[in-house]
């Protein structure tokens, strides 16, 4: 087994929403509830849920982009969440983030080459113009684009395009860990293909560990080493690529039955929608959508379990 | 048949260049039919659909083409006779639901609106008629919802207070552009099988576009494949995926991550190399990407044609 690179414990951060837009009243949303996470070196780890499950606030919780309210993060021997922002600094070339959409993510008004050397300059690497110069157009090679892309801006690029110099910008401070949040959902099928790949020929030359952040299951199923299973701030189930076809929590089992597939009709097997995040239910917060659901389920929250080895599940049907 | 296209062109002027965004096409539906049209971005595919309703904004011009229903012209009808048709005949359902609804009036107002316009019912008898079909796109607690705004609903609810509004006047033909685009998956299982029952059970065709064809084939019975603004490939669903004839279906469907290869071995993805050409009006315009492009391929535009029963491609392979 690889050894551990990052591990998160018992990671929670909450946001306080207003109620209603012209109340006062504010209540506290957990967007991450207790999650216990191991990232392992050189892995790709693919985070999957729904839309507001919190998969996202984890990522940016990863790369100390949020401050957590509760928990720990260790990289390697270090806890970086009592690290102090002078000392992060350093540790944060090593950790890079992809984000969804290469639109928003690539500033307007720099040229590709403004946006790739920015990096350089904020951690002081390269000092010297011509090598920073070279490394840029070496870099826009690896992520396949021509050297001449340097000159341009992000409007004159395809989506496609931009997401490579997101890449890029990722790739040029070489670093051991990226977070790619939904990196291909803004892009059209053929190019995510395109832009995947990419991702997985880094992962194999540069040994990168990787989170893989989707709500794709089918895609994500394809490239990861691992998936984890995060619904409404927990994570619910973590499984390696040999689990993948044995029996899952009700609400793994239910997203693989949703995805469709050519001669195969979805089933809706859980009904309903997921509850208000501002009132979560007692007990497992999928037991009102669970068609399995027992009585326990209403009163105890699960806890993760392993039930072979390197599966987890929390559900009270396990164990 | 219910409605036949015939060689439609839309442009959209801008200041130095024509954008042909639907470029010369032709198709029919007919009565209790379920068409599915699927097209990457900017491929023309929501164009088309506006064009059905005359909904195309500006400066979209209808240049060339004919758009029968009911042995009328819609693109020569005036806008009177237009609203007769509008929603009565022919309703339409939109990705958004958050944007396509008004989000100052309650989802009861906005379902009666119709009903007490085009039947001429009292307030009273179009709240009846509006919690029937709140229940019948299975709406939870459906009387009591009747006074939410949008915004208090989910984005699976508010689709399902779209269709409940599509389906108020029993139009002939629902257009469903993108319905479940914007929905987690086990949302979209619900959706899709809605629209499916529905469908069947109110004898009534849907044309649904989708950029996913996986989605396309869970409802259609036949699909249509466009790219670049013209139609490529059109073919009964199961023949589609069983024998793709041009390049670009083919590609589209390696492409796709399929699930049942996830608990396989890891592997790469199968791109179609390069990105959406800038458009050209002589020869095939996926010529600059296909694998397989011939120097007539740059010439010529092929003709829709007809090669295998019921299955008609636009390629000079098969000509």
């Amino acid at each position: 087994m690889r050894e551990t690179l990052l591990r998160a414990n018992n990671l929670s951060k909450s946001y306080k929403v207003k109620t209603h837009p012209l109340s006062v009243q504010k209540k506290i949303l957990w967007a991450v509830n207790g999650v216990n996470l191991e990232i392992r070196r050189g892995e790709l780890l693919g985070l999957v849920g729904e839309s507001g499950c919190g998969k996202s606030t984890l990522g940016r919780l990863l790369l100390l982009l949020e401050q957590p309210d509760k928990g720990e993060i260790w990289w390697e021997d270090i806890c970086l969440t009592t690290l102090k922002p002078r000392q992060l600094k350093s540790w944060r070339r090593f950790c890079q983030p992809i984000f969804q959409d290469p639109f928003a993510s690539l500033n307007p008004r720099q040229t590709i080459k403004q946006i790739l050397e920015e990096p350089l300059l904020v951690h002081g690497i390269l000092k010297d113009k011509r090598k920073r110069e070279r490394k840029i157009v070496r870099i826009l090679r690896e992520v396949g684009l021509p050297a001449k892309v340097k000159d341009v801006y992000p409007h004159e690029l395809s989506g496609g395009q931009r997401q490579r110099v997101a890449i890029a910008r990722a790739l040029i401070l070489e670093p051991m860990f990226i977070v790619a949040d939904e990196p291909t959902s803004a892009l059209d099928v053929s190019v995510q293909a395109q832009i995947v790949n990419l991702l997985l020929d880094i992962q194999i030359q540069k040994g990168i560990t990787y989170l893989f952040i989707s709500h794709n299951l089918s895609l994500t199923a394809l490239i990861a080493d691992r998936i984890a299973v995060m619904y409404l701030g927990r994570i619910i189930e973590i499984m390696e690529r040999k689990h993948f076809k044995s029996d899952h929590h009700p609400y793994t089992h239910a997203l693989w039955q949703a995805i469709p597939a050519f001669g195969k009709k979805v089933e809706a097997t859980v009904a309903g929608e997921p509850p208000n995040p501002l009132s979560l239910p007692k007990g497992c917060v999928f037991h009102p959508r669970c068609p399995e659901k027992k009585k326990i389920c209403t009163q105890e929250v699960p806890m993760l379990k392993e039930i072979t080895p390197g599966h987890f599940v929390a559900c009270h049907l396990f164990g | 048949m219910l409605l036949e296209v015939k060689d439609l062109h839309i442009w959209f002027r801008k200041k130095d260049f024509i954008l042909k965004a639907v470029n010369g096409v032709s198709f029919a539906i007919n009565e209790n039919e379920r068409l599915g049209l699927v097209g990457e971005s900017g491929s023309g595919k929501s164009i088309t659909a506006l064009s059905l309703l005359r909904l195309v904004p500006r400066p979209g011009e209808y240049v060339k083409g004919e758009i029968w229903f009911q042995g009328r012209n819609l693109l020569s009808l005036p806008e009177e006779g237009l609203c007769a048709i509008r929603g009565k005949q022919i309703a339409m359902i939109f990705q958004d639901p958050m944007t396509a609804l008004n989000p100052v009036f309650t989802i009861g107002e906005q379902i009666s609106e119709g009903l007490r316009y085009h039947f001429g019912l009292s307030k009273k008898e179009a709240r009846q008629q509006a919690i029937t079909l709140l229940e019948a796109v299975g709406m939870p607690a459906a009387s009591s919802r009747l006074n939410a705004y949008p915004h208090q609903l989910s984005g699976g609810m508010r689709q399902r207070v779209m269709i409940a509004m599509a389906l108020a006047l029993r139009p002939k033909l629902l257009i469903a552009d993108e319905p479940t685009t914007a929905l987690d998956v086990t949302i979209q299982a619900q959706i899709l099988n809605l629209l499916n029952k529905l469908s069947q059970e109110r004898q009534m065709s849907i044309l649904f576009i989708s950029h996913d064809l996986t989605v396309v084939a869970q409802i259609a019975q036949k699909i249509m494949v466009m790219y670049a603004g013209i139609i490529v490939e059109v073919a009964p669903t199961e023949e589609l995926f069983k024998n793709p004839l041009h390049p670009y279906t083919q590609g589209l469907l390696k492409a796709i991550p399929s699930i049942e290869e996830a608990s396989a071995e890891k592997r790469k993805l199968i791109p179609i190399p390069g990105e959406r050409p800038e458009q050209t009006d002589i020869g095939c315009p996926f010529s600059s990407r296909c694998p397989q492009k011939m120097s007539l391929c740059q010439q010529e535009r092929p003709p829709l044609k007809e090669v295998l029963p019921h299955h008609k491609v636009a390629c000079w392979l098969y000509a």
